[in-house]
């Protein structure tokens, strides 16, 4: 036996006419019996009637007459639209869509451009780096000094900065020259024991230039002037020859490697 | 016991092309741009397509503009119809769809200049009073129970509104129904369900 509950749930497609046949049948059963569901499918049916006779009274129809015309016209007109036309066409009902696309696309380039030079941009440059080491090669070639005595006096060999041929006092020379003088007062043997001292970390380990204070590198450098100078004065005693340059030398900011004595 | 029998009427299918035997052929001439073929399309669907949009639109001068849309649509994307449903069925999709846009389109444009009926009435007065007077009362009823259907029709949502009216008016299967909404069939059988029980409560039949 077929119930309400069943039938109510099939009446739209038993008026409408998609029930297979069996299901169509039971209904009917189920409809000769129930008059609360014959009711039901009677009005069901009579909305439609209902529609179809409203769409039957706007049965007069508007004249069609141009209407072929105007649309193969317009359809003609629009195949001989250029390429651009057409894109523009396409696009006219999506340009919100195309906009928000951009704006995605945008923020999406812009996010992988600074992730990737925060990546691989370049990273603050070292004092030991290669691209360093060719800006100090094209920079001003830094100071030149010279290290010598007056021709033809006792004097012990200074250091001097030269600056286009003239001496020139600087802080640097100013400093160099009070450990010159430093280094005067004392005998060969105090140079190099200051010397052997310098180069000596705390380990007990020689330190290498590369890693020391510039200034220390400086003092260093003094003494093996003062040392070499000293070694030249003996050599000129010996030989009865003056010698009043010892050596000129070049102070750039590249790091300055000792050589063996 | 109650009287059960229902005598549905079987609305006459003019199927286009019946004499040449198929839409396939009319949709190859008309994408050769073969102008004469698509002159016959037109002419073939024009009334479907303009009822369509009558009843989804409810307004002759709107539906009459959406047909020559929908035309101009048809032949824009005809090359990508590739038989899978009937051409007539494909082109009350289009219908479907533009009607719908236009609907969404004209609601947000005409939203803030809409009236409600009663202050309309309250400053033009009653807007059937001259028919009452003028016409006789057969035809008066008539008339009345045709507003009263269009107004109930009118005020379904869109969705419902589409698939009672392919159903009801223009006769089409569950299955056809499907195919021009673009939905499943059961979302059809849910849609004309709602709307019957709308209908029913609108026209007053308990």
């Amino acid at each position: 036996m077929t119930t309400c509950r069943a039938v109510r749930r099939t009446i739209d497609p038993f008026v409408d006419g998609e029930l297979s046949g069996a299901q169509r049948l039971a209904v009917a059963r189920h409809l000769d019996a129930c008059a609360e569901c014959a009711a039901l499918v009677q009005s069901t049916a009579e909305i439609g009637d209902a529609l179809r006779a409203s769409a039957d009274a706007d049965r007069a129809l508007p004249s069609f007459a141009g209407m072929t015309a105007n649309v193969i016209g317009r359809t003609r007109a629009e195949s001989a639209l250029s390429w651009r036309a057409h894109v523009a066409q396409a696009c006219d009902g999506w340009h919100w869509a195309i906009v928000g696309s951009g704006a995605l696309a945008a923020t999406f380039i812009s996010t992988v451009l600074v992730s990737a030079i925060l990546a691989f941009g370049p990273a603050p440059e070292r004092e030991d780096s290669l691209s360093a080491l060719i800006a100090n090669l094209g920079s001003p070639p830094g100071a030149m000094f010279l290290c010598g005595a007056p021709s033809g006096s006792n004097q012990d060999a200074r250091l001097f900065q030269i600056d286009n041929g003239t001496p020139a006092a600087s802080r640097m020379t100013t400093a160099l020259a009070v450990n010159s003088v430093a280094c005067r007062a004392s005998s060969e043997a105090d140079i190099v024991e200051a010397l052997a001292t310098a180069v000596t970390g705390s380990s007990g380990h020689v330190v290498a230039l590369d890693a020391m204070h510039p200034a220390e590198r400086k003092y260093i450098e003094t003494l093996l002037d003062e040392i070499a100078n000293r070694r030249a004065a003996q050599a000129s005693s010996a030989t009865g020859r003056t010698i009043d340059v010892h050596d000129l030398r070049l102070v750039t900011g590249m790091a300055v490697v000792a050589k063996a004595l | 016991m109650a009287e059960t029998t229902v005598v549905k009427p079987i609305r006459a299918i003019a199927w286009p092309n019946a004499e040449t035997g198929s839409d396939w052929a009319l949709v190859q001439q008309c994408n050769t741009g073969d102008e004469t073929a698509c002159a016959r399309l037109v002419a073939d669907h024009q009334r479907m397509v303009y009822s369509l949009a009558l009843h989804l639109l409810g307004d002759a001068q709107e539906a009459m503009d959406l047909s020559q849309e929908v035309f101009l649509r048809v032949f824009r994307t005809l090359s990508q119809f590739r038989g899978q449903s009937s051409l007539r069925t494909w082109i009350y999709r289009i219908v479907v769809n533009q009607a719908s846009n236009r609907q969404r389109w004209w609601r947000r444009r005409h939203r803030s200049q809409q009236i409600a009926l009663d202050d309309h009435m309250a400053h033009h007065g009653e807007i059937a009073e001259w028919r009452q007077s003028a016409m006789p009362d057969r035809v008066l009823q008539q008339v009345e129970t045709k507003d009263r259907v269009q107004h109930a029709l009118a005020e379904l949502p869109f969705d419902q509104r589409a698939a009672i009216v392919l159903r009801e008016i223009d006769g089409l299967s569950y299955e056809e129904i499907a195919d021009a909404l673009g939905v499943a069939v059961g979302t059809v059988k849910s849609r004309l369900a709602r709307a019957r029980g709308s209908l029913r409560v609108a026209l007053g039949h308990q």
